[in-house]
């Protein structure tokens, strides 16, 4: 075989693995969303060699085992990747820092949880815990409900959400009255397990309820308040993500929920409009979804920019270099930026921002007001 | 001696070292705003023991040497100390962090460089470096000054400056002509070299000048261009603090320089208050030490609030918990929180702002402009 000529042929491009351990209806924008990216700065010349984005789909959790994800970040460091984005689910993500230190090979979550991060692993979040119950606290505390009730579940990010959220209580001067862990995974006696905490709590009295999830069963529990006819003023953390969906939606009615979707983020709705124009063919995507692959996509390719040598280690010093990034995601003073041993990216007090579900409708409510 | 009694008697407050390696007018009013915020704390009953902070003077940089302060930090964690605030030089908080993982104790440095960060360090920093850049880059870009030229000094941390500097430019399509590295400590042929940079880069006709400062220098150089080139558009990084005292603003009359003072931040506004109501013989003490100072102080008091066992393990772990605290320096968004592997404060685009000095006053110019 003819030996090949490194220095006359065209450059290979910069492989980079996609651990897409979601559904399709999330990941199929993901891809989408990174290659126009890529597209984009291609065209600004900032970056001449180009991408190859490397898939897997692991069976991840909920309802598979996070081992089948571990599985499939090591099958893509086994095929070269010099950095790895995803996975979306939080448990994955408290489970692959270990793995990515091992292989010294850089990872950026996209869980929301913030114990996602080590010396090989970063994080640009869908959703952030931390935020997110802070500015389900600041809107408790605003509306005036200083005597609550919160049901979770049992992730283990959900835990990371109540740890979270007795310390913005405490600091608020909000007492949590009682709670309720539901199962993770949807289960037949859902109903059932959801009626006998709606009698619970209503013998409290409490002023309104806090909800903490990470899965399907927060839809289910929505629609099941809401059918109740139980009207008491609710919040839930980024699970309210399931409002987005039409065949969840009238059970969101009346609940407010965090989101990174903000209606005066500029760079959020210039690049949906424009990535709009690209999927007619897929079903139409979150605002927020499509804002938080486009940052973790322009935060990952900022780095290998500013990588100094194109190794694993040379991108992890590359993005402990980017700066204030305007951010897709959360208010328009959103930044991303990484620095030596501060890997979380999305970095701002309204990464997290309130929407109401009125009339069917997703309307902006308020931001966080810090205490 | 007669045996006490552990159960009976007063609680010991917790100690918490200083390690203040600035002059008088800086670390006397550290103290003094860590006393106020601890009182404050108290008196809002969220933490009954209270504390006891542990003041060292080590004879640090730019004079001094850096192994004067890392001598002190120890000195402060043989004390006892369960925590170490300070200094506020940025050398000393590069030097520093490897000492504090070899004893094990939290040490949240307050210098600006993005360099200090470690499993055992965290950073509220004075000023930032790592976004100091992109905000004069910001304002370079805004009016359209697109060859620039570009001076610093010999400390360590200048080069960190530079080297975000010439990121944000490349990402900006902004061309640095040239640049000069000026001592880092006053010399007596200082305004020789002053003479010959200016006359070389004069002959390049840039569009404006960009200084990186970390000392006495900075404000020698801003005179000098007032006095030999003042009709050169020009920006300085966080060492326009200068330009607060009365006594030196002239020197930087027609600068534009980052702060990490705005008007427009309630929480600066209402410490601000209360501390002069409380020492009222400090007298004009600058804003932005003050907020800068108060967020520290609370970033370490909740980091002990939060702290599962009052020990140096402890206090780091509480550290990790501390989420939206409303920060006092920088713009009205501008938050402070630490995570595992997330040890940068102060979060969000506004933690420097830009002011002017004009007509002998200090005002407020803007905000960046992400780009």
């Amino acid at each position: 075989m003819a030996r090949r000529d490194q220095y006359q042929e065209q450059a290979d491009p910069v492989k980079i693995g996609l651990l897409l351990d979601n559904p399709a209806r999330h990941t199929d924008h993901a891809e989408r969303i990174f290659e126009f990216v890529a597209e984009q700065y291609a065209a600004s010349k900032r970056f001449e060699r180009g991408f190859e984005f490397v898939k897997v789909y692991p069976w991840g959790p909920p309802a598979g085992f996070i081992q089948n994800t571990i599985d499939g970040f090591h099958q893509l460091c086994d095929q070269g990747v010099i950095a790895v984005i995803g996975g979306n689910h939080a448990d994955d993500c408290i489970a692959l820092p270990k793995h990515a230190d091992k292989r010294k090979v850089p990872f950026m979550g996209m869980g929301a949880t913030a114990q996602g991060m080590s010396e090989w692993a970063f994080s640009i979040c869908w959703s952030s815990i931390p935020h997110d119950v802070y500015t389900v606290a600041s809107w408790l505390k605003k509306n005036g409900h200083k005597n609550i009730v919160m049901t979770w579940d049992r992730a283990d990010h959900a835990l990371e959400n109540i740890l979270h959220f007795r310390n913005a209580c405490a600091r608020a001067g909000i007492q949590i009255l009682a709670d309720e862990r539901f199962p993770q995974i949807v289960v037949p006696n859902r109903e059932e397990i959801f009626g006998r905490a709606v009698e619970r709590f209503k013998a409290i009295k409490p002023d309104a309820l806090a909800h903490f999830g990470t899965g399907p069963m927060s839809s289910h529990w929505a629609g099941h308040v809401t059918r109740s006819g139980w009207n008491i003023p609710r919040v839930m953390n980024d699970a309210f993500h399931g409002a987005t969906r039409p065949q969840m939606a009238e059970g969101f009615e009346g609940w407010v929920g965090t989101t990174m979707w903000d209606d005066d983020n500029m760079v959020g709705a210039n690049f949906y409009d424009a990535y709009m124009e690209r999927c007619a063919d897929l079903p139409v995507p979150s605002h927020e979804m499509v804002g938080m692959y486009r940052d973790t996509v322009t935060a990952m390719i900022e780095g290998v920019i500013l990588a100094p040598i194109l190794t694993p280690d040379g991108v992890r010093r590359g993005l402990e270099m980017v700066q204030m990034v305007p951010a897709a995601c959360g208010g328009p003073r959103t930044c991303i930026g990484f620095s030596p041993h501060a890997h979380r990216g999305l970095q701002g007090a309204d990464v997290m921002v309130l929407r109401r579900m009125t009339g069917g409708k997703l309307v902006m409510e308020d931001r966080i007001e810090m205490f | 001696m007669a045996r006490r009694d552990q159960y009976q008697e007063l609680a010991d407050p917790v100690k918490i070292g200083l390690l203040m390696d600035g002059p008088a007018k800086y670390s006397d009013n550290i103290l003094r705003v860590c006393e106020l915020v601890a009182e404050q704390y108290k008196a809002a009953g969220r933490f009954e023991r209270g504390f006891e902070f542990i003041p060292v003077y080590p004879w640090g940089p730019p004079a001094g040497f850096i192994q004067n302060t890392i001598d002190a930090f120890h000195e402060l964690c043989d004390k006892g100390c369960v925590a170490v605030i300070g200094g506020t030089h940025s050398d000393d908080c590069i030097a520093v962090p490897p000492h504090a993982c070899e004893r094990e104790v939290p040490f949240i440095a307050m210098g600006a460089t993005g360099d200090s960060m470690t499993d055992w360090s965290f950073s509220i920093g004075w000023g930032t470096i790592p976004q100091d850049g992109y905000v004069m880059v910001s304002w370079l870009k805004k009016n359209g000054y697109k060859r620039v030229i570009a001076t610093w000094d010999r400390a360590a941390h200048a080069a960190e400056y530079m080297a975000h500097f010439r990121n944000a430019c490349a990402r900006a399509g902004i061309e640095i002509l040239s640049e000069y590295r000026f001592p880092q400590i006053l010399v007596p042929e200082l305004d020789d070299i002053f003479t010959s940079v200016t006359g070389r880069l004069k002959a390049l006709q840039p569009d404006a000048l960009a200084h990186f400062g970390t000392g006495p220098v900075a404000g020698r150089w801003a005179d000098f261009v007032n006095k030999n080139w003042n009709d050169l558009p020009r920006v300085m990084n966080g060492a326009f603090y200068g330009a607060y005292e009365p006594e030196y603003r002239a020197v930087y009359e027609g600068w534009v320089g980052t702060s990490m003072w705005d008007e427009d931040n309630p929480t600066a506004a209402k410490f601000a208050k209360e501390f002069a109501a409380r020492y009222p013989e400090a007298g004009d003490v600058p804003i932005e030490l003050l907020a800068l100072s108060y967020d520290v102080a609370r970033a370490i008091v909740e980091g002990v609030v939060q702290a599962p066992i009052l020990t140096p393990d402890g206090v780091r772990r509480g550290l990790e918990m501390v989420e939206m605290i409303p920060a006092a320096c920088g713009g009205p968004r501008t938050c402070i929180a630490f995570n595992p592997h997330a040890h940068l404060g102060h979060l969000g685009p506004d933690t420097m702002i830009l002011r002017r000095v004009k007509d002998g006053q200090n005002l407020k110019e803007g905000y960046a402009e992400l780009f």
